[in-house]
């Protein structure tokens, strides 16, 4: 069932071929400074053919990453191949000296790393670093290297390539910079392109930009590719073959389509069924809400570059306005630098909106009146990204889940172990845990305690701000699944901060739309999936995968592919100039317009 | 360009102001009359109540204050107790003196210690680097003062190779100059070379962790060019400002090698001027340090854009 | 369990401890009892070499040399450490109050703190001593301001990135007042950076402890400081060598130990300096 027209048409790889690379039963393990090892890769069979886009797809600790770097050999201190052969151009490189590794890094496989923002040397100009690896493997002349750079450049789409050979990377964004790293790697026209998690830490949209251009340059130069990945959805629209793992091992591969509409392993069937999908929600009934957000405008004071100087304001969140009602959950989606995090913290009471206002019901939140500010806390609660930066690491979990008890009159410490272990055990985990520290939980746990301490006060409303998106997909899933039932069982509002819009498709029963500080569409999560109206809630949809399970049990991954939409009569879509105004396009579901000054 | 200099400017302005500010209440601190220390021992009233007219003792505070920082603007340091003579051509007499040991020291301990540490942070955890890493700690765990003991018995005293006593200015005669200049420059030499040592190994450490040198191996580049073209001017930034700092520091902390060796230089002046409560001396001398040590410093800042491209000019 | 971890397979840090507890084993000899009066001066015993009488010599006054060195091992320890601790805690109080709250306090705080580190450690030093006169507790006021800034800005930084960091946000989501965030959250997490300064600084701090009591900035003599009796040892070095060589000695191995020891401690809550 895989639309293959949405992919990238490929030659189907002949299996009787030699491979590019062969990897062949390759251990990797890590040495401590005590001399103790413990087995990273373990017998791991990966092959990739002339032409053909493989996958490697598993979650933290699968190794992938120690797998991709010893192909090269470039893994961290401590690190080693212990067994196996790596087959390339016909040696064997896991007996292969320096110098002949030199030869083949860059010229025979190309690599790309993952944080764009640090894999260029910030003290070189883009040119030199370009030019380097063409003089090394290359016998060119000085007009030829800079003439080819200056055609890569121009092919990965990127704007006045003349000015960019003379810049530096702090010039460019993520995107931008990932570009010119492809452009640099893949002008030495190697046979095997490794590109390691090569979008993680881009917007969707650009991530899909990127993945393309990757894609159509590599299919034009003949390289083959080997894309280490966490997210399969990439892989269903990007890859022909795809490996599995987990704990070092590769659990399952094959074709793409295979494995993912027929998974053989338990473990491919558990990723793929964690993966976010729409769910039913059942619609509640219209009653007062419990935050309304009124107009709300955050300006940020810009660094001054002289001591008296006016500073220059960003403007985090502009003219922002919507409520949340008891039991439901809604969702903020937007990009980074979209100011849905600076909201949440305006929600929140840890900044002080510039204009407007936000009520917790009925009483606005002022984080300068600090006794009302007390008392709303206890029903207005929060679960952050980052379970690892936002639990304590020098408190106990008891500790940690008890401390927002201290604002709660009337409780002595009987009452107040037992609300903590109620807690404890409405997320999932057992009184084993009570006296841990954060570091010697997993992930996925500390999320948990992060949960047990929001919830531990019975709390009204929860903002959620990304609370999955450091998690792995399993885990996610499991949590996600935790916090669904937490609010049937004690009926929360949620305020669910988040970039991904699959895990918000499963979530939410409404939807806002954020964009450079404004609301660009909101309505039911339905509306605007099914109907999406402004032109960026499009692209933003287009840029993500949609999984699907089948009745039979199979699973489709694709594009999405929104349709047009007109805007309301006489109107014109707002495109982030000058004022705006939100109409409705159907029922309860708005869009932004530019505003008609007349 | 302009605007990058002029804001750094802008930034030392305040830091020699609250200097200032900070001298000129530490000497308002000393216990006992400044009149009654120029009079002396003299009993007359008249005489010290005069004094402190021309003193300006008699004044607010912030009369003072501005009086003073206006004499100083001027050039006037004041006049040494002790000698009589202007405390500015004391600091201008003793400054060479010291400049000279701390100039040569660091660089000499600079063209051996950037590259050691360097090689150190490639080779990190072998034994050349733990090699180094100790030679560093046990040059930490001498004190120059002790070396300098050890030195002058040695090669002064009992081999008699080099003058123990006194001192000739290289400008005079370069030769016999040098040969005064050997031991406490060797004296200095090995805690300085330990601390740069050390600075470079750790920011070079940092650099060869990140992605982009990866990257430039991933290209397939030698280690040489891997280490000098792409870690050394990004761990360099970082070495440069802690040198600016060392230099400052050093220009003023040589006092007890200046002491031991019988140089003119400003250490020297200011111990004598602490034994001889000779507090204009004891003034002019951490004023000079201070605004030395901001000049450095702000000649490290302007220098700093050349490595890094990402600070704003 | 903690213990076991960190001196397992780190040579340098057993080297150091071991080090280091000799000489506070030695400190707390001198304070009970010393073979000889360390004080009493012995014409007819002047310039002795070590023997089995005066295990490390006697010195230009008949004085037991090894006596002295246990007496002042007291005297350079306890200054070094009080000196460290009025550092730390006027350092930690001000810099995370000054990164906690940011502003212009803070830009105020940053302001005056630059300007005392315009001044070279011991040259401040010395012109606290000029007006607060020698003695021991002259050196610690001396040495405990001069050392300052230098926590402040290590609090301050530490501080300012904790800040970043989501359980401060979320304790001040619970409902907690800054002050309970601060000393609960804050201070807390701050102190691994400040024990690792702390254990170089005690190293700085000894050394500037020996210099000014070299340069008679001290404890005044006859109270024997290893530092004076080094500046004391000058002139006779070149025919007692032993009286320059048994306190160098003490103070390169005592700094040698607080070096190795605190080399492993960074190493140990500093994982990233040993490339693992």
């Amino acid at each position: 069932m895989m639309p293959m027209s949405l992919r990238v048409a490929r030659p189907d790889p002949a299996e009787k071929a030699r491979p590019i690379i062969g990897v062949d039963a390759l251990s990797i393990s890590l040495r401590n400074r005590f001399g103790e090892t413990r087995s990273i890769v373990n017998a791991v069979d990966v092959s990739v053919h002339s032409g053909e886009i493989r996958a490697i797809v598993g979650e933290s600790g699968s190794g992938k990453t120690m797998l991709a770097r010893s192909l090269v050999k470039l893994l961290p201190p401590g690190m080693e191949i212990t067994d196996g052969r790596i087959e390339f151009a016909g040696s064997d490189l896991t007996a292969a000296n320096e110098t002949t590794m030199r030869s083949i890094r860059g010229r025979g496989i190309g690599f790309v790393f993952q944080e764009p923002m640090l894999s260029l040397n910030p003290a070189l100009r883009i040119g030199d670093q370009m030019a380097e690896g063409l003089r090394l493997h290359l016998n060119l002349s000085k007009e030829e290297i800079r003439e080819r750079s200056l055609a890569m450049l121009h092919r990965v789409r990127l704007k006045d390539p003349e000015a960019a050979l003379e810049a530096y990377p702090h010039e460019f964004s993520g995107g931008m910079r990932q570009r010119i790293m492809l452009a640099s790697v893949l002008m030495l026209e190697p046979k095997l392109l490794i590109a390691d998690e090569p979008t993680t830490a881009l917007d969707a949209v650009i991530q899909r930009d990127v993945l393309d251009i990757m894609v159509e340059l590599t299919r034009d130069l003949g390289t083959a590719l080997l894309l280490i990945t966490h997210d399969l959805g990439l892989v269903g629209q990007y890859a022909n073959t795809v490996s599995v793992m987990r704990k070092g091992e590769v659990v399952e591969q094959g074709h793409v389509s295979d494995v993912i509409s027929r998974p053989r392993e338990e473990y491919t069937r558990n990723l793929l069924t964690a993966c976010p999908k729409r769910r039913p929600r059942s619609i509640r009934e219209q009653s007062t809400p419990v935050l309304e957000i009124d107009k709300v405008t955050l300006l940020y004071a810009g660094k001054k570059r002289w001591p008296f100087s006016a500073s220059t304001g960003v403007r985090a969140v502009s003219d922002v306005s919507f409520d949340v009602r008891p039991g439901e959950t809604v969702s903020v989606v937007g990009e980074s630098g979209s100011g849905k995090t600076s909201l949440g913290r305006v929600i929140l009471g840890l900044r002080a909106a510039t204009e407007g206002q936000v009520r917790f019901r009925g009483k606005p939140v002022d984080p300068n009146d600090r006794v009302s500010m007390r008392q709303m806390r206890r029903s207005l609660q929060v679960v952050f990204q980052d379970p690892g930066s936002s639990l304590d690491p020098r408190m106990r979990v008891k500790d940690l889940v008890a401390e927002g008890l201290r604002h709660v009159e009337g409780l002595d410490a009987k009452e107040k172990l037992a609300r903590v272990l109620t807690s404890v055990a409405d997320v999932g985990l057992d009184e084993n845990f009570l006296n841990r520290f954060p570091h010697e939980l997993s992930g996925g746990q500390r999320q948990r305690v992060a949960i047990a301490r929001a919830i531990v006060m019975r709390p009204e409303l929860i903002v959620l701000d990304e609370p999955v998106s450091a998690l792995d997909v399993t885990i996610q899933a499991q949590v996600l699944d935790l916090l669904d039932e937490l609010q049937r069982r004690y009926g929360f509002a949620y305020l669910f901060v988040s970039h991904d819009l699959g895990v918000v498709e499963q979530v939410s029963d409404r939807v806002v739309v954020m964009y450079r500080g404004r609301i660009v569409e909101m309505g039911s999560r339905d509306q605007l999936f099914d109907h999406p109206q402004h032109p960026y809630t499009r692209r933003l949809l287009a840029a993500s995968a949609e999984i699907q399970q089948q009745t039979d049990g199979s699973f489709t991954i694709r594009r999405r592919s929104p349709q047009e939409a007109a805007p309301p009569p006489g109107q014109s879509f707002y495109d982030g100039a000058g004022s705006y105004d939100l109409m409705p396009a159907t029922d309860g579901h708005l869009v932004a317009v530019t505003r008609n000054e007349a | 360009m302009l605007s990058y200099s002029l804001r750094r400017l802008a930034l030392a302005l305040p830091t020699l102001l609250l200097a200032g500010i900070l001298v000129f209440a530490l000497m308002r601190l000393v216990p006992g009359d400044p009149a009654l220390m120029f009079v002396g021992d003299v009993d007359d009233p008249e005489a010290v109540i005069r004094k402190r007219a021309e003193l300006g003792l008699d004044r607010s505070l912030i009369e003072q204050f501005l009086l003073w920082s206006g004499s100083i603007l001027s050039g006037d340091l004041g006049t040494s107790v002790k000698t009589g003579s202007p405390v500015a051509t004391e600091i201008a007499e003793s400054f060479p003196v010291t400049a000279q040991i701390v100039l040569i020291a660091t660089f000499l301990s600079s063209i051996i210690a950037i590259p050691l540490g360097m090689i150190a942070a490639w080779k990190q955890n072998s034994s050349l680097d733990v090699g180094i890493v100790g030679f560093t700690t046990f040059c930490l765990s001498i004190p120059s003062f002790w070396m300098a003991v050890i030195l002058l018995t040695m090669f002064g005293v009992n081999l008699g190779w080099l003058p123990t006593v006194g001192y000739v200015s290289m400008t005079e005669n370069l030769l016999e100059g040098a040969l005064y200049l050997i031991m406490p420059v060797t004296a200095l030499l090995f805690t300085e070379l330990a601390t740069l040592t050390r600075m470079s190994r750790a920011s070079t450490i940092d650099v060869l962790r990140l992605d982009y040198i990866t990257h430039a191996r991933a290209k397939g580049l030698g280690e040489r060019t891997v280490l000098w073209k792409h870690a050394f001017p990004n761990a360099f930034a970082p070495t440069l400002t802690v040198l600016g700092l060392l230099l400052g520091h050093l220009l003023g902390g040589v006092v007890v090698l200046e002491t031991m060796f019988s140089l003119p230089g400003m250490g020297r002046l200011m111990i004598g001027a602490i034994f001889a409560r000779d507090y204009p001396v004891v003034q002019g001398v951490l004023l000079f340090i201070v605004m030395l040590y901001v000049v450095i410093n702000l000649a490290v800042d302007l220098l700093y854009p050349a490595f890094d491209p990402r600070v704003k000019l | 369990m903690i213990f076991q971890r960190f001196f397992r397979k780190r040579i340098n840090a057993k080297i150091g401890a071991l080090l280091l507890s000799f000489f506070i084993i030695a400190a707390l000899i001198g304070t009970i009892a010393t073979p000889y009066d360390p004080v009493l001066m012995d014409i007819r015993a002047r310039l002795k070499p070590p023997s089995s009488e005066h295990w490390f010599g006697t010195d230009q006054f008949g004085r037991d040399i090894l006596s002295r060195l246990l007496v002042g091992a007291r005297e350079s320890l306890t200054i070094s450490f009080m000196s460290v601790l009025c550092a730390l805690g006027l350092g930690v109080t001000i810099g995370a109050a000054s990164g906690y709250r940011g502003g212009s306090f803070d830009r105020g705080t940053m302001a005056v703190l630059d300007a005392v580190m315009a001044f070279p450690g011991l040259l401040l030093a010395l012109g606290i001593i000029a007006v607060a006169g020698p003695g021991k507790w002259g050196v610690v006021t001396a040495l405990g301001l001069a050392y300052t800034p230098g926590i402040t800005r290590v609090v301050r930084s530490t501080v300012l990135s904790l800040r970043e960091r989501e359980f401060i946000d979320a304790s001040r989501a619970l409902g907690n007042s800054d002050t309970f965030t601060l000393l609960r959250h804050v201070v807390p997490n701050c102190m691994t950076p400040v024990i690792v300064m702390g254990t170089s600084l005690f190293a700085t701090a000894l050394l500037s402890e020996s210099a000014l009591a070299f340069l008679g900035l001290g404890v005044p003599p006859p109270n024997p400081t290893w530092g004076g009796m080094l500046a004391e040892s000058k002139q006779f070095a070149s025919t007692a060598i032993w009286i320059a060589i048994f306190p160098g000695v003490a103070i390169s191995l005592t700094l040698l130990g607080t070096n190795l020891f605190g080399d492993a401690l960074r190493d140990h809550l500093d994982p990233r300096m040993n490339g693992q």
